[in-house]
């Protein structure tokens, strides 16, 4: 089994059998650019600067080429706000920039024979990735089991349960039986003062989430 | 707070976690789990609340046999025989 790192692991999980993210789901398109953005900081490729400003700290290494949108467009726009990223990937008249990015990971995924590029959408001339369900369950066992066992959760499982949670994909993975267990794990990671930047970036989700939702009605 | 390892890492890792082992053997967690449970995988935990460490290679040996067992259509209790272990 290939390594799959934060971004890759989320867009396996939302991506279901369809195999594209639902239009009408803006979340999930806000949270795969959360996930950029996370994996970015994380591996330190990007830097959080005063005011919350994203800046550029290294080159993108080829393994990571499907983060290249987004760090894209932090190298052009740098120092940028991380709101402004989100903005652009969301907030816009058409799904470009969140088909870029799932494209880009979409390929990826293709490429660790963890997904299949096919033709799909309603007149199907959209290329879409449907995840192979043995990698799909392979990522979904490794959350249970860090989430469901006692010790220390690694960052990266923070992460990516915090991104699956904000999107409402979290719950489908784990039985009613496990949702107390659940709850107290999720409480933790919100509290957890040593996960500063996935703080952040989940705010930031919100408070652009929320104003969306008042834009709207 | 630490970085998930990554594969190459944990393969030549003397310990692993309950996470680490399904992603070495694509066993699901809940399987793993009841074979813990069962006393059949051997692990070491320095307190009541913190991670539990399995030895990697003794172990992934021990659920490669609990399948093969399995797979000869042996049932939980008599794994519990021909591995000589109680429950925890």
């Amino acid at each position: 089994m290939r390594d799959l790192s934060l971004t890759q692991e989320y867009l396996l999980c939302v991506l279901r059998g369809k195999g594209k993210l639902s239009t009408y789901s803006i979340e999930k398109g806000m949270c795969l650019t959360g996930a950029c953005v996370l994996e970015l900081l994380m591996d330190g490729i990007i830097t959080r600067e005063e005011k919350d400003k994203l800046s550029v700290r290294t080159s993108l290494p080829d393994r990571k080429s499907y983060l290249r949108p987004v760090y894209s467009y932090i190298e052009q726009k740098q120092p940028v706000k991380f709101r402004k990223i989100m903005e652009r990937n969301s907030v816009t008249f058409t799904d470009q920039n969140v088909n870029e990015m799932v494209d880009a990971v979409g390929k990826s995924l293709v490429d660790a024979g963890c997904a299949t590029e096919e033709k799909g959408g309603l007149f199907g001339g959209k290329t879409i990735y449907v995840p192979d369900e043995k990698a799909l369950d392979h990522v979904i066992q490794n959350i249970r089991a860090e989430l469901l066992e006692e010790g220390e959760l690694s960052e990266d499982i923070i992460a990516l349960t915090a991104l699956l949670d904000k999107s409402g994909e979290l719950s489908r993975y784990f039985s009613a039986y496990e949702k107390k267990t659940l709850e107290a794990r999720l409480k933790e990671i919100k509290e957890n003062p040593q996960v500063e930047a996935l703080q952040k970036v989940i705010e930031d989700i919100e408070n652009l989430f929320m104003l969306m939702i008042v834009a709207a009605t | 707070m630490s970085r998930q390892r990554s594969m190459e890492a944990i393969l030549a890792s003397e310990y692993v976690t309950i996470g680490e082992l399904t992603r070495l053997t694509g066993v699901r967690y809940s399987t793993l789990k009841f074979y813990t449970e069962e006393g059949f995988l051997p692990f070491e935990q320095e307190e009541e609340k913190l991670t539990r460490r399995y030895p990697r290679e003794k172990t992934l040996e021990r659920i490669a046999y609990i399948k093969a067992l399995r797979e000869e259509g042996k049932t939980i209790p008599q794994i519990h025989e021909i591995l000589g272990v109680s429950h925890l």
